[in-house]
């Protein structure tokens, strides 16, 4: 570990054990003289294109108030005033990479749970601060900026709902550019191309950035993974954005494709605003896609019109809700891979207030370390921006008529479903009635009887309430 | 007719499952069986040093967060007997593994053709609910000669079938005492059987969960460099 100075030539005291990370790239330790601080060493001494992509970040900050770029904040010299690799604000506490957050079993094992209000707002923040990355592209004299390799694992989540966006280094800066991508967030028109010889764009941006509000409001469905040929291998992610295969209609039956099931609910779980805007991100006609800021404004829209389905999930007004469709209890006696006994410790404290997880998911023991690039920092509680932060987690709320026109047929059709015993019940009380009533003839059997039958059924819809 | 309903409810309800699963967890997969020899001669020693390799398996592979969601698992022992002791599911969502016991016979061909039909089975699974997936593993363990002799060599030629038409990777594991003869006619051309050193099942899991760990990383139809053997492959010596 060589000696680390800052460009004004104060030494830093870094040592192995202040490692936080290490990547292909560099290795990151936290400062012991600025707790706030990490710095990114770089394995191979930077390349003057490196340094010079560096000083350019360093002369073109984003706007003040985006703190939820992780920008460097200046170059970490050695002992001859040599770069070997730049400082940076550290990640707050609790902190998860998406991946951790996006499915289900993700969750599971990360043992964390989030509601898809959280993960919307998620999704908006992200848009925020994407867009704050593209801010400085309309303004003249300033320098054109772009993500380029947006993906689940540079882009971190507090309990809060606030975003930040890691690697920075790696952004399109002017004309220094992205190398690198991952194939399942790279638009059609870059598919196959090598990333060092093009200039990445916000118009790329807004795919990488379509596709991950996409997993993020669809318990992590890639949005391309809809139609399958039943008698072949599933293409992967990227060969179908290649292929422009996007389903546009989930209900068109299209040649020897079908559509899975999960995904038709996934796709109807988005309202229709939503809907039109992946349409219009996911369109093959290389017409310009919904911007990052288009999508915050469409976001938080969609998040402040939420409502409560019946089952206390939050989901999109005029959507159904896939929380509900994806719980396994559901299931009268499943015969294949039971879930284990309920209880849900939650034992990522950061993440305690998200939304309760009705389906009572059951973690795997012990806890995986969390292997984050970078260690969220137990002091830092650092100026959010102007991102929003997630409200107070809702209560169940009653019964929305107007929004859940539904919904006493869904109650009836699931108590009928989950409680064999009560339709049997009810089905002998009409029959008992119809006996008495033709047979016997007495009033009182018709009085007696209808009473029995509206009783059950009565205890049916309350039962199943 | 009851039958016949019964039977649509089953296949609804199967159905149902399978959809749930692949939308809690919609990570492209690795289909792994671990096919392996609980005959008579893997009583004592072994059967435990098997088990513990196992264990520790589920716990290297619960320590990567894509490992432990794209890698999807079934252990199949075999003796006389072939026991689908546990069917195709990832340690997330199936985080203990099952305890195996030694007793009975070697009838090792039959194991194949079962693993072969669960694999296609999976496979199936997989297209019908859209998830992308890796060429599955087949592990085979042996300390022994096989029973179903008369299968070695129609078992050999469907093995090799497969592996050509690029559907598994086979992996032949034999002990020191294993017939090795038979092995080989098992195995693919192309993967001739490996030697385990003693009874180092622990070793071998290791590489196992780097070697699945390593794909699991890797983007479908890329290549992946394996990890050495050298820790408890003695087939050089």
């Amino acid at each position: 570990m060589p000696a680390v100075y800052t460009a004004t030539g104060q030494i830093c005291q870094i040592t192995e054990n202040n490692k936080i990370s290490g990547g292909g790239e560099g290795t990151v330790y936290a400062v012991p003289e600025q707790p706030g601080t990490v710095v990114k060493i770089y394995r191979k001494t930077p390349t003057p294109e490196t340094c010079d992509k560096l000083e350019a970040m360093l002369a073109n900050p984003p706007a003040q108030s985006a703190a939820d770029l992780v920008w460097p904040t200046g170059l970490a010299k050695d002992r001859y005033g040599t770069t070997i690799g730049f400082f940076m604000p550290r990640l707050p506490n609790g902190s998860l990479p998406l991946q951790k957050l996006l499915t289900p079993a993700s969750r599971d094992l990360a043992q964390i749970r989030i509601g898809l209000e959280s993960l919307a707002r998620i999704a908006a923040n992200l848009a925020i601060a994407v867009a704050h990355v593209h801010d400085s592209n309309n303004t003249s004299g300033k320098i054109r900026r772009a993500v380029g390799d947006l993906n689940e694992s540079n882009i971190f989540a507090t309990g809060d709902g606030l975003v930040r966006i890691i690697d920075t280094d790696s952004f399109q800066i002017g004309r220094f550019r992205c190398g690198v991508g991952k194939p399942d967030y790279t638009p059609p028109e870059l598919q196959g191309v090598r990333f060092e010889t093009v200039d990445r764009t916000p118009n790329h941006d807004s795919f990488a950035l379509a596709v991950m509000i996409f997993r993020l409001l669809t318990q992590g469905q890639h949005p391309y993974v809809g139609a399958n040929n039943p008698t072949s291998a599933a293409d992967s992610p990227e060969q179908r954005i290649k292929n422009h295969q996007y389903p546009r209609d989930i209900d068109a039956a299209g040649g020897n494709l079908i559509i899975s099931d999960r995904y038709k609910k996934a796709r109807r779980s988005l309202p229709p605003a939503l809907q039109s805007a992946f349409a219009k991100a996911f369109n093959n006609q290389g017409q310009p896609r919904p911007t990052a800021s288009e999508w915050a404004k469409l976001l938080n829209n969609e998040i402040q019109k939420m409502v409560t389905c019946p089952d206390g999930h939050r989901k999109f007004a005029n959507a159904v809700c896939l929380e509900g469709a994806l719980d396994l209890n559901k299931i009268p006696q499943a015969n294949k891979s039971p879930r284990p006994p309920k209880q849900q410790p939650n034992k990522n404290p950061a993440w305690t207030n998200s939304t309760p997880h009705p389906g009572n998911r059951q973690p795997p023991t012990p806890a995986p370390p969390a292997n984050n690039r970078q260690q969220p920092n137990p002091t830092a509680n650092r100026n959010t921006g102007n991102t929003i932060p997630r409200p107070p987690t809702p209560t169940r709320q009653p019964l929305n008529s107007r929004n859940n026109d539904k919904g006493v047929w869904r109650i009836v059709r699931n108590a009928v479903n989950d409680h064999p015993m009560h339709s049997l019940v009810t089905f002998l009380s009409f029959g008992l009635a119809a006996f008495m009533i033709t047979e016997v003839g007495s009033p009182t059997g018709i009085v007696i009887t209808s009473g029995i039958a509206a009783v059950s059924s009565l205890s049916l819809i309350v039962r199943s309430w | 007719m009851t039958l016949e309903r019964n039977y649509n409810d089953e296949t609804r309800q199967t159905r149902l499952t399978e959809e749930i699963e692949f939308a809690n967890n919609p990570e492209q997969r690795c289909a792994c069986i671990l096919l392996l020899d609980v005959s008579g001669s893997m009583n004592g020693a072994p059967i435990n040093a098997l088990n513990a390799g196992i264990r520790q398996f589920y716990q290297e592979l619960q320590q990567d967060d894509l490992a432990a969601l794209r890698v999807d698992l079934a252990i199949v022992p075999f003796n006389h007997e072939v026991e689908v002791k546990q069917d195709f599911t990832t340690v997330t969502a199936s985080p203990q593994p099952p305890q195996l016991q030694a007793g009975g016979g070697t009838n090792m061909c039959q194991a194949i053709t079962k693993a072969m039909s669960m694999l296609d089975e999976r496979k199936q699974a997989y297209r019908r609910q859209g998830v992308p997936y890796y060429r599955p593993w087949v592990i085979f363990i042996t300390d022994g000669e096989p029973n179903d002799r008369n299968l070695v060599r129609s078992t050999g030629q469907a093995v090799q079938q497969a592996y050509d038409e690029r559907h598994l990777s086979f992996f032949a594991i034999g002990t020191e005492d294993a017939d090795f003869q038979v092995l080989t006619q098992l195995a693919p051309r192309q993967a001739p059987p490996k030697k385990l050193s003693g009874i180092k099942f622990r070793e071998f899991f290791q590489w196992l969960s780097a070697s699945l760990t390593q794909v699991s990383r890797s983007n479908i139809g890329q290549q992946v460099a394996m990890p050495s053997t050298s820790a408890w492959d003695s087939t050089q010596a």
